[in-house]
């Protein structure tokens, strides 16, 4: 009993489509997040129908199924899987032509009004055949197995019931027997009345003569009773088994193979029975929800009750680990029965919504579909609405409408991607859905991971491809992207101005967010990083000239520092104080060059030897102080050597000089303060 | 006819009376001059080597003529300090409170006789006009 793994199976695949009213390939939408808008969806509230069948929406390509959403467009299984096909080369070699002769051939020989005992046996023989070829994936194998199966069942249960007949006639005749030996012996000499121990002999014989046939007609009984038992389990274990390989056929989108397998049921099935209640209670028994490890184990529990041991066991599991599964028949042996159901186990696959999902599906099949013939027209119907499907794609192909051509062959492709009318469709005509489809994927992935710059390229693209393409959705996205990001970089940018260091990062991970490749992420990132890096530096020299005292070269690169301490309270002081000092500096040498223009070098040498006292680091102002020097020597000679004779405590000839000085420049204050200071020193109480 | 013999001053004569009146103009120059300077006896400060280093000259008096140029300062317990011209040179000169009589001012020419003090301060021990 593989139904429900199959089933596992199909899901994973993507073929959800496969009960969905539409998908194909996307209209260059978004994620699957903006698909959905993130929201929870209607789909989500308990329909007339229930959560348990899977529910379309075509508004926005979402199927919906055990409160989980599954996005049509959004599928990279699905994605892959339909580039796969409209990469490959028709079906149109020898052995696909043979192969699908084969397949017309049984459908042919089973079809209602041909379908004796002679075609059934032909057909059933063709099946091999059909299973040689690498499109039948041996089904037909699985399915003549099935089929044989079926028969021996059958051939058996017939066993049961010759076999019943002659416990009947046995059963018949042991009551006759019974009825004799109870009635007495007539041959035997009669006994007289008053013969007390006659008669008891003849009680004790006649006893022993019943209690023989009883116990003969109690087993006959017992056998027939258990004989009926075991027709009724093997019939219903080989019609399960045979029903569930049909909605495996039906699940994995066979219809062709559904219409044989159920052709070949009804031949077998003589009684007119196509509901499929056995497969229906096998399902029911599959959980839909399994916590902690994941483990399925559907039980097939025909609740027959008896004494016979036997039964159809199959047991299968699937892990990270790998795969097992195993299986048996237990042939009654005879005197006891009891039927052990059927198995299959998914164990230690760790996922729990694919276990309820597989599970839900296999439930939600078997509520949809009550009869074999019911099964049987929607794999005509499906057959029918791919052949339909593929004409459409043919028509949009004609009239360059590629979105909505590319639409209609993934849907087809996604219910019949095994049927003829798919399989046959030329190379030629495929390749056009598929650079649609590659360019809609690549716009997909594009607007998936935010490359805008290469999502507009493939909007404009696609554009002159199909002229039914609606780029409005994505373009409103892009844009929508790149004006947000812009502002983001803006802000940045702002905030790396003003120093907001933390602000600055946000807004360009915000930026590179929304748009990872913007081109202008990586200059203005690069401009705002430089002008980081180049603060730094500016930061690391500032410290080094003041701890040099080059208060001149802070100065004259002091736009440099201004913009590198703006975010340093504390070096902002720093520098201001300098560039005041500096200012002051530079006023005195201003001053010494308009009074040396002038011609007076000693008040020049002066302004500047005053301003040297405060900076005598200052290169500039000790170059001009020793130009001013030479020119006003004699006058620089006079206060040098008062200021050394104040210094060595001869005050009298200090004096002397000062006055010398003041002669040389009668303005002088270095003159004046030192005659002050001598005089003062002269005369203390000098008024 | 007899000549007559010539009467005339000899030139040895002339020479001699030329030489005396010459010895009389420089010896009363002489004495006139060693008469009006009372302190022809002091040393003249040098002034280039006081302006270098008056260390050497410490304790040492000297003479020093000069114009006074400017009052420096004043005090009532030490006396004026002036600033003197000497020699293209201007050299400050303290008078002392003993010569507060004298109305010393500016343009005045004077002779001191000064005292270089341990700091090199000339310190007034004479004065007078020249």
């Amino acid at each position: 009993m593989k139904a429900p793994a199959v089933l596992l199976t199909v899901l994973l695949l993507g073929s959800p489509a496969a009960f969905s009213e539409g998908g194909g390939i996307p209209p260059g939408a978004g994620d699957s997040k903006a698909a959905t808008g993130g929201a929870r969806p209607g789909q989500m509230n308990e329909g007339f129908i229930g959560r348990d069948v899977p529910h379309f929406d075509p508004g926005n390509d979402t199927m919906s199924y055990d409160g989980k959403l599954w996005n049509m467009n959004d599928n990279r299984l699905f994605r892959a899987r339909f580039e796969k096909y409209l990469n490959a080369a028709p079906a149109t070699d020898a052995a696909d032509v043979s192969y699908r002769e084969t397949i017309d051939k049984i459908m042919d020989l089973l079809s209602p009004g041909k379908a004796n005992k002679q075609n059934q046996d032909a057909a059933f023989a063709l099946l091999k055949k059909a299973s040689q070829y690498k499109d039948d994936a041996n089904l037909c194998t699985t399915l003549s197995d099935a089929i044989f199966s079926a028969k021996n069942t059958l051939a058996q249960v017939e066993k049961l019931r010759r076999d019943n007949e002659i416990w009947e006639k046995q059963r018949a005749q042991a009551e006759w027997n019974n009825e004799v030996a109870a009635s007495g012996n007539l041959l035997t000499p009669k006994v007289a009345k008053d013969d007390a121990f006659g008669q008891e002999n003849q009680k004790l014989a006649r006893d022993a003569r019943v209690a023989t046939v009883k116990r003969k007609l109690s087993e006959a009984g017992q056998t027939i009773e258990n004989n009926k038992a075991r027709m009724a389990s093997l019939e219903l274990t080989a019609k399960g088994y045979l029903q569930a390989l049909i909605m495996q056929f039906f699940a994995t989108r066979r219809f062709q193979h559904v219409i044989i397998a159920n052709r070949f049921y009804r031949a077998l099935y003589t009684d007119g029975d196509n509901s499929i209640e056995v497969f229906k209670k096998m399902v029911d028994a599959l959980p839909t929800k399994d916590s902690g490890q994941a483990k399925i184990n559907a039980e097939f529990d025909p609740k027959v009750s008896g004494e016979a041991k036997g039964g159809t066991y199959v047991q299968g599991g699937a892990g990270a680990n790998g795969t097992s599964a195993g299986g048996g028949t237990f042939v009654p042996s005879g005197q006891s029965f009891s039927a052990q159901g059927m198995k299959l186990g998914v164990e230690n696959l760790g996922v729990e919504s694919m276990v309820g999902g597989a599970a839900t599906a296999a439930q939600a099949v078997s509520k949809l579909i009550n009869s074999l013939s019911q099964l049987d027209g929607l794999a005509n119907e499906a057959i029918r609405d791919v052949n339909e499907g593929i004409e459409a794609y043919k028509f949009l192909l004609s009239k360059n409408e590629m979105k909505s051509a590319t639409e209609r062959l993934a849907e087809t492709f996604a219910l019949g991607e095994f049927l003829p009318s798919v399989r046959l469709l030329s190379r030629d005509d495929k390749r056009r859905a598929l650079e649609f489809s590659q360019k809609s994927n690549e716009l997909l992935a594009a607007l998936e991971v935010n490359d805008l710059t290469r999502a507009e390229k493939l909007v404009n693209e696609i554009q002159p491809m199909a002229v039914d393409f609606d780029s409005s959705k994505p373009l409103a996205k892009i844009e929508t992207a790149k004006t947000v990001s812009s502002m983001h970089l803006a802000k940045a940018r702002n905030a790396a101005a003003s120093g907001d260091k933390e602000a600055m990062e946000s807004e360009l991970r915000a930026a590179a967010e929304i748009w990872p490749r913007n081109p202008a992420l990586s200059e203005v990132g690069g401009k705002i990083f430089s002008q980081s890096d180049l603060q730094s530096r500016a930061i690391s020299d500032f410290d080094q000239l003041i701890s040099q005292k080059n208060f001149r070269q802070i100065y004259d690169d002091k736009m440099r520092f201004i913009a590198a301490t703006a975010m340093y309270p504390d070096k902002q002081e720093q520098l201001r104080k300098v560039l005041e000092d500096m200012a002051s500096v530079e006023a005195a040498i201003i001053r010494a060059q308009e009074v040396e223009k002038r011609g007076n070098f000693a008040g020049a040498w002066e302004s500047a030897e005053a301003a040297s006292h405060q900076f005598p680091d200052d290169n500039k102002l000790n170059q001009v102080r020793a130009n001013l020097t030479t020119k006003a020597s004699d006058f620089v000679r006079a206060i040098r050597q008062a200021e050394d004779l104040e210094g060595r405590n001869q005050i009298g000839s200090s004096l002397a000089w000062y006055l010398k000085a003041q002669k040389n420049y009668p303005a002088s204050e270095f003159a004046r303060d030192g005659i002050v200071r001598i005089n003062t020193r002269i005369l203390p109480d000098a008024k | 006819m007899a000549r007559r013999k010539k009467t005339s001053l000899q030139p040895i004569w002339i020479i001699l009376a030329a030489a005396l009146i010459l010895a009389a103009f420089l010896g009363a120059r002489f004495f006139q001059a060693g008469g009006s300077d009372p302190f022809r006896t002091v040393a003249v400060l040098d002034i280039p080597g006081y302006m270098e280093n008056a260390n050497s000259l410490r304790g040492n008096v000297y003479k020093v003529e000069g114009e006074v140029s400017n009052s420096l300062a004043w005090s009532p317990a030490s006396g004026r300090l002036i600033a003197v011209d000497v020699e293209k040179e201007t050299i400050p000169v303290l008078v002392t409170t003993e010569f507060n009589a004298m109305n010393i001012q500016k343009g005045q020419k004077y002779v001191f006789v000064v005292e270089v003090d341990e700091n090199g301060v000339l310190r007034t021990k004479k004065l007078s006009q020249p």
